[in-house]
């Protein structure tokens, strides 16, 4: 296990070698891609209001693209493992690893592992539909 | 040149949105074409189809003479538009695919989180957590580091909804051509 010290910052920000819940790296990824995702269908709309007001475009269906899957390949490096805080789940343990390219290339190669995501995007019905129900 | 560190989603959402750009550079290139080749002023300065006019025999059997075919003149009008394949370039798919360098993590700001969770955790960053990193070749030069961040993004066309595919046919249908009434 890599000895670089795991710093306790508790701003909103973290000098680059903190380590990270590995939990919360998931989320940081799958976050990501949703913000991206977000910011496409942003211009699409975008784009789809100009395509509207143009008097040829206006015949054309505006560009939109669906993210098919995602896959991320991750360099990192175990830097902690403890029990949880709360004494509700202090049975299990946190993971904390180092992902920051700095901290990973002062590291021996053989501490630096590699994780593999694949994201795929779910299409789920919209809350509001469930509460309408059937409508006559 | 230093590349600035970006948000993981900017690095993201950074090329997906130059798709979504260059599709519509294009179809603003159709249709200037359509614009330019298929349209014109008047002096009236109203937009008309432009059109190709000329003449040529075309043989229509003579009624009074069975078997008998008459040379007639016959104009043909034609629009311009119809005569050439309208340039048009849409992307059905793409891969994009870069490497980065993670710089560092931090808290996610409140206003960019899709969901909340109370943490207590002592040490480490509390969650939700933000990497910021740069842009780096996938494939590094010799004697470089490989990118610490690999990531492929697949994207496809959405198809269109199929309700709006069925109002599209049926829209369709309702094309017709009415003779323009005079005005008096």
């Amino acid at each position: 296990m890599p000895t670089k010290k795991v710093s306790g910052e508790k701003s909103g920000t973290a000098a680059a070698g903190a380590a990270i819940n590995f939990s919360d790296l998931a989320s940081a990824l799958t976050e990501a891609v949703l913000q991206a995702k977000h910011r496409l269908d942003e211009d699409g709309a975008t784009l789809a209001r100009q395509y509207k007001a143009d008097p040829i475009l206006r015949f054309i269906p505006p560009p939109s693209f669906a993210i098919g899957e995602v896959r991320v390949v991750l360099k990192f490096a175990i830097a902690q493992i403890r029990p949880e805080s709360s004494v509700q789940r202090s049975r299990f343990k946190q993971l904390l690893v180092h992902v920051d390219t700095p901290t990973l290339r002062e590291l021996a190669p053989h501490l630096v592992s590699e994780l593999e995501l694949r994201i795929t995007p779910e299409t789920r019905a919209a809350a509001g539909d469930d509460e309408a129900g059937t409508s006559e | 040149m230093a590349l600035k560190p970006l948000t993981l989603e900017q690095l993201m959402g950074a090329p997906l949105r130059a798709l979504i750009m260059g599709q519509g550079a294009t179809a603003q290139a159709t249709a200037e074409f359509v614009s330019e080749v298929g349209f014109e002023r008047t002096k009236d300065g109203n937009s008309v189809v432009r059109q190709l006019e000329f003449e040529y025999t075309h043989p229509m059997p003579d009624p009074a003479n069975p078997g008998g075919i008459i040379e007639t003149p016959t104009k043909l009008r034609v629009p311009l538009l119809t005569l050439f394949s309208v340039p048009s370039i849409s992307i059905s798919e793409a891969t994009v695919s870069f490497g980065a360098n993670i710089v560092t993590a931090r808290q996610a700001p409140a206003h960019n989180l899709s969901f909340s969770l109370e943490r207590k955790e002592a040490g480490g960053i509390s969650s939700p957590v933000q990497l910021i990193g740069v842009y780096a070749p996938v494939t590094s030069a010799a004697g470089q580091p490989a990118p610490t961040l690999n990531v492929s993004i697949k994207v496809t066309k959405e198809p269109t909804a199929e309700g709006l595919a069925r109002i599209l046919d049926i829209l369709s249908d309702a094309i017709t051509s009415v003779p323009k009434t005079r005005k008096e």
